[in-house]
């Protein structure tokens, strides 16, 4: 009798849970539209917001990753986010998907091999390294775009490393911040 | 029993379908945005963009696409005056000959890197324009997407009309304490604005973030092996001949890329400099 009334109930267990996959897949969301809203508001090109849209981005991807806290979890925001930018900016830059993934990941070696999630400078150190390389590799597709003017390749250079500054100016501080509060507030829970 | 007696069309649940799965416009748009990034000559890049102008066509929203173009022009615009602008300033900031030489170059070939935009952007459009959620999920599911991409994938298309409606709240609320949030604020206060715009919105979305995890876990969103579909997405004959053909053209713009003399660069352009750098010095034409 109990075998025909409870098939299997027993539910199946994953390496990523539902929340945090959802968590994924909200801060992905939020970045690209926070992204979009800033350049807006101030013009993609215009130096002043492309470091204020970088360091926001940075700063999310902090609260993400301290929120997540799992191994994998930075090649599974590039994942989701190339995928996503597939679907909305083309195929272009979905072929420098092996590179950004290896980026990620090594990033996410840097975290472990700091002492974990749970250090903040781990995490901050493993973003900063990331946004290093996934710029790198930016600087890299523009070569190949734009290889037939090499001027222009050295002004997107110069916009690619203000960028970048943003993220260690703005992100990397506002993130830790962002953090410490939401632990404060018991969103971000330490078990 | 109205499903017995009513005539059901599941279509007409989920819009119109198109001509076209979108597995193949997604085929598409990988290909032809790959082959763009080899060629590099106007001819090729010229007919890779007509190309795929008449793929654009066949959507039919020509204002749609009359207003994307325009935009397209004016970006190019904006870009010309930003990096000549640019570079005039590096010269000033940096003399030396080697940047002048470089800078001096900067408006040649400006054009390639553009016309090399116009495919990517009429497949983009093409996508854009047969978009629907109902038809990606659809697409999502029957590729049998792994659990941890379908469920993020499914939130961020679920969610970004969402996170719309949570900005234009929360640009009343600071209204309402009396604060305006802009350009200017952005440029004047940047930490105040950060603090007022991103901070409510992290919150939020964790807050969400627990509402959404606990509405999928009780759902058991992702865990099924075999979801039902409404409608299962089938490649057509159609699919595959506009594939086969989409693959053939590549290959015929990259053989005649190939096959093409190289154009004479400008000085201060790449060739040029790699040219004059493995000329002895001291042998002139």
């Amino acid at each position: 009798m109990s075998d025909m009334s409870h098939p299997s109930s027993s539910p199946r267990s994953f390496y990523w849970d539902t929340e945090s996959l959802v968590v994924v897949g909200l801060f992905t969301a939020l970045s690209k539209v926070m992204s979009l809203m800033v350049a807006l508001l101030g013009g993609g090109m215009n130096p002043f917001t492309l470091f204020l849209k970088n360091g926001i981005a940075t700063a999310l991807l902090v609260v993400l990753v301290a929120r997540v806290r799992k191994f994998g979890v930075l090649a599974l925001y590039v994942l989701v986010g190339q995928l996503i930018s597939f679907l909305i900016a083309g195929g272009g830059m979905s072929i420098l998907l092996p590179c950004f993934l290896l980026s990620a990941l090594v990033s996410d070696a840097l975290i472990a091999a700091c002492g974990g999630y749970r250090r903040m400078g781990a995490v901050l150190a493993g973003v900063a390294l990331y946004d290093l390389l996934g710029r790198a590799i930016s600087l890299g597709y523009s070569l190949l775009h734009a290889r037939e003017n090499m001027a222009m390749v050295v002004v997107a250079g110069v916009f690619i490393a203000l960028g970048y500054l943003g993220c260690i100016v703005i992100g990397l501080p506002c993130g830790a911040k962002f953090v410490k509060e939401l632990r404060h507030a018991g969103i971000i829970r330490e078990v | 029993m109205l499903a017995l007696s009513a005539k059901f069309d599941p279509d007409s649940t989920v819009g119109k379908r198109d001509a076209l799965d979108i597995r193949t416009r997604l085929l598409i748009s990988l290909v032809v945005t790959s082959v763009t990034l080899y060629l590099s000559s106007n001819a090729t890049l010229a007919a890779m963009s007509a190309l795929t102008f008449c793929y654009l066509l066949q959507t039919r929203r020509y204002a749609v696409i009359v207003a994307a173009y325009l935009l397209m022009l004016l970006m190019t615009l904006l870009s010309l005056g930003i990096i000549y602008g640019s570079s005039r300033l590096f010269m000033l900031l940096l003399p030396g000959e080697g940047m002048s030489r470089m800078m001096s170059g900067v408006l040649d070939n400006f054009h390639t890197p553009f016309l090399r935009s116009i495919p990517s952007m009429n497949v983009l459009l093409s996508i854009g324009l047969n978009f629907s959620v109902q038809g990606f999920v659809g697409t999502m599911k029957s590729v049998r997407m792994p659990r941890f991409l379908f469920i993020p994938l499914l939130v961020f298309c679920r969610f970004v009309p969402e996170f719309v409606d949570v900005i234009r709240q929360l640009r009343d609320a600071v209204r309402m304490r009396g604060f305006a949030v802009g350009f200017g604020s952005a440029i004047l206060h940047p930490f105040q604005t950060i603090r007022l715009t991103a901070v409510p919105l992290v919150v939020r979305t964790l807050r969400m973030a627990d509402n959404l995890s606990m509405a999928a876990e009780m759902k058991r969103v992702g865990y099924a092996k075999h979801p039902t579909q409404l409608r299962t997405l089938r490649f057509r004959h159609l699919d595959f001949a506009v594939l086969a053909f989409t693959v053939l053209v590549s290959a015929a713009l990259c053989i005649w890329e190939a096959h093409l003399p190289k154009p004479k660069r400008m000085p201060g352009t790449r060739s040029a400099r790699s040219s004059q750098i493995s000329q002895p010095s001291g042998i002139t034409k």
